[in-house]
């Protein structure tokens, strides 16, 4: 286990483990990302396994993520994976490692999952989030028609758009949801922003491949720094030119430290003391 | 806490001082899809460089590639003139159409101009990059050594690779501008092992370990720093190089040295 030091501290919201299948990815090992959270100064991330969002393997997926917490426990927490296309099963799953330590939220792939974030398949999860405080980490995107299989009606990141979140929102203004990538694209951002600052509990990440000049800027204009998380999309992206973005932008000092640590502090509950149990045995 | 926010961005930035950075892919003029926050003249350019610590900067003009090269290249000209630190970036077209007149003489006199690299847009600007359409411009630029900017998505992977081999002394810089450059390694590594004049430049290049990936396997020098400046932040591909997994010497070869070295080989 990676020795926690005061050093370290800046949170990474929205991070991989796991493989994909259609690109090369140089190093999956845990100990080679542990060396970079060190470098980059960041003491946390918190992790979901691409499996469990890429396909319907989501029991494999929450034990590799068990694995993950469990190898570098305080540096890696986890997101359980709902899958819409297994309601009840999924939803089961949640429960189960929700209620082990380490796990801290749950995330959801609409664009993977090719079901829309308003769909009442969803249902379940908004419930028993809403229920539980369990924040939520969806995917969003603009509707891009990249990445469409030829057996598909529509491109899978309609599913995705950050103005399905609204509705949600609307019926469930206790969850905290952070929109992933702050929406994708430029329209995506435009719908982001609107949704951000109509809900008091509905933010934004910076991870992924959106690293369009000013965008950090533009962001903490329109929405405030509080409603923005660091997060950099590891293991396909790299976290040092997401954390040189923030530490370039042209903001106030108290600005990236919220982004950096601060809100995502307000959001989870990182416990820092590991015994192998919460509600529910490690497994 | 905030002491160390501080502190690393202090560290950050004193970092990118130290590395002398030389951009290779920045630009001027406003761009076609300009977000909420562009930079369209030579000096918020400037200023953004200064800002970022970026002392030099390969510039094309957004004319050439939306307009006309012919425009946008003579507009280049006298907008960087006076800056010794923005260094010309041109836009070629394939020399039958003669839109630029004889492509030898506009050659000739864009060296005299003082510039020493080229880019080419073949799918954007609607013409083929295959040998019977631009075989004699690359052979011209070839015997000259002037390098080739070119974008991913502006060509394929096999005309690439035909253009690297059919050229060998053409030093040809792929660029991943409106792309991830993630989804490209399977493609890119052959041609790195089979092209010696193939590099790659960083802008989107933030494949989780990546540019490390790339040094460890072909070296730091076929890496060139570039940033796509002001369409992406450049921080992005700063802090790529300051904080990569390689020695100060191969960050100063991808920050500055490899585009010196090949602006410096360009036979006048």
């Amino acid at each position: 286990m990676s020795a926690i030091n005061d050093d370290l501290f800046i949170v990474d919201a929205h991070i991989h483990i796991g493989y994909m299948a259609n690109f090369y990815m140089p190093d999956n090992s845990l100990d080679k990302m542990i060396k970079i959270m060190d470098k980059c100064k960041i003491e946390i991330v918190c992790a979901s396994h691409i499996a469990g969002l890429m396909t319907h393997h989501y029991e494999y997926a929450h034990s590799e993520t068990m694995k993950a917490i469990k190898t570098f426990p305080g540096r890696i927490y986890g997101y359980a994976i709902f899958d819409p296309i297994f309601p009840e099963k999924s939803l089961d799953i949640v429960k189960r490692y929700m209620d082990m330590e380490g796990f801290i939220g749950v995330k959801i792939h609409p664009a993977g999952h090719r079901y829309p974030i308003d769909g009442k398949y969803y249902q379940p999860l908004w419930e028993y989030a809403s229920e539980n405080k369990v924040p939520i980490l969806t995917h969003t995107w603009d509707a891009t028609p990249q990445n469409t299989y030829p057996y598909e009606l529509v491109p899978p990141q309609v599913n995705a758009q950050p103005k399905l979140v609204d509705s949600v929102a609307i019926r469930y203004p206790n969850i905290k949801i952070i929109m992933a990538h702050s929406g994708g694209h430029y329209n995506g951002h435009l719908q982001a922003i609107e949704v951000v600052n109509k809900h008091q509990n509905v933010f934004v990440d910076i991870a992924g491949e959106p690293i369009g000049f000013g965008l950090i800027e533009w962001f903490v204009k329109e929405v405030g720094a509080q409603k923005i998380l660091y997060g950099s999309d590891l293991n396909w992206l790299d976290p040092r030119a997401h954390i040189g973005r923030v530490l370039g932008a042209r903001i106030e000092l108290e600005e990236k430290e919220k982004i950096l640590l601060k809100n995502a502090h307000s959001i989870f509950c990182f416990k820092k003391s590991f015994t192998g149990k919460k509600g529910g045995e490690w497994v | 806490m905030k002491s160390k926010v501080k502190d690393l961005e202090k560290k950050f930035k004193e970092n990118i001082k130290s590395f002398n950075f030389f951009d290779s892919n920045c630009w001027i003029g406003r761009p076609n899809n300009p977000g909420p926050f562009y930079l369209g003249e030579v000096d918020e350019i400037k200023e953004y460089m200064s800002y970022c610590g970026i002392e030099k900067a390969l510039v094309s003009h957004t004319l050439a590639r939306f307009s006309h090269p012919k425009v946008g290249n003579e507009l280049l000209l006298k907008e960087i003139e006076g800056h010794p630190d923005l260094l010309g970036c041109f836009i070629l077209l394939p020399p039958s159409n003669q839109e630029l007149g004889l492509i030898n003489n506009y050659i000739k006199n864009m060296l005299k101009s003082g510039v020493k690299a080229v880019r080419l847009f073949p799918n954007s600007h609607n013409y083929s990059l295959k040998e019977y359409s631009c075989g004699d411009l690359l052979a011209k630029l070839e015997k000259r050594k002037i390098p080739v900017f070119i974008w991913s998505r502006e060509t394929d992977w096999n005309t690439l690779y035909e253009m690297c081999t059919n050229h060998p002394k053409l030093p040809v810089v792929l660029e991943q501008c409106d792309e991830e450059a993630y989804w490209n390694l399977r493609y890119q590594f052959p041609l790195f092992e089979k092209c010696e004049n193939l590099f790659v430049e960083t802008n989107k290049g933030h494949l989780y370990l990546g540019i490390d990936d790339i040094v460890s396997r072909f070296g730091a020098d076929r890496i060139i720093f570039g940033t796509h400046m002001p369409v992406d932040d450049p921080h992005a591909s700063v802090m790529l190089v300051t904080a990569g997994e390689f020695s100060d010497k191969e960050k100063h070869k991808i920050a500055h040295q490899n585009l010196e070295n090949l602006l410096e080989g360009v036979q006048i």
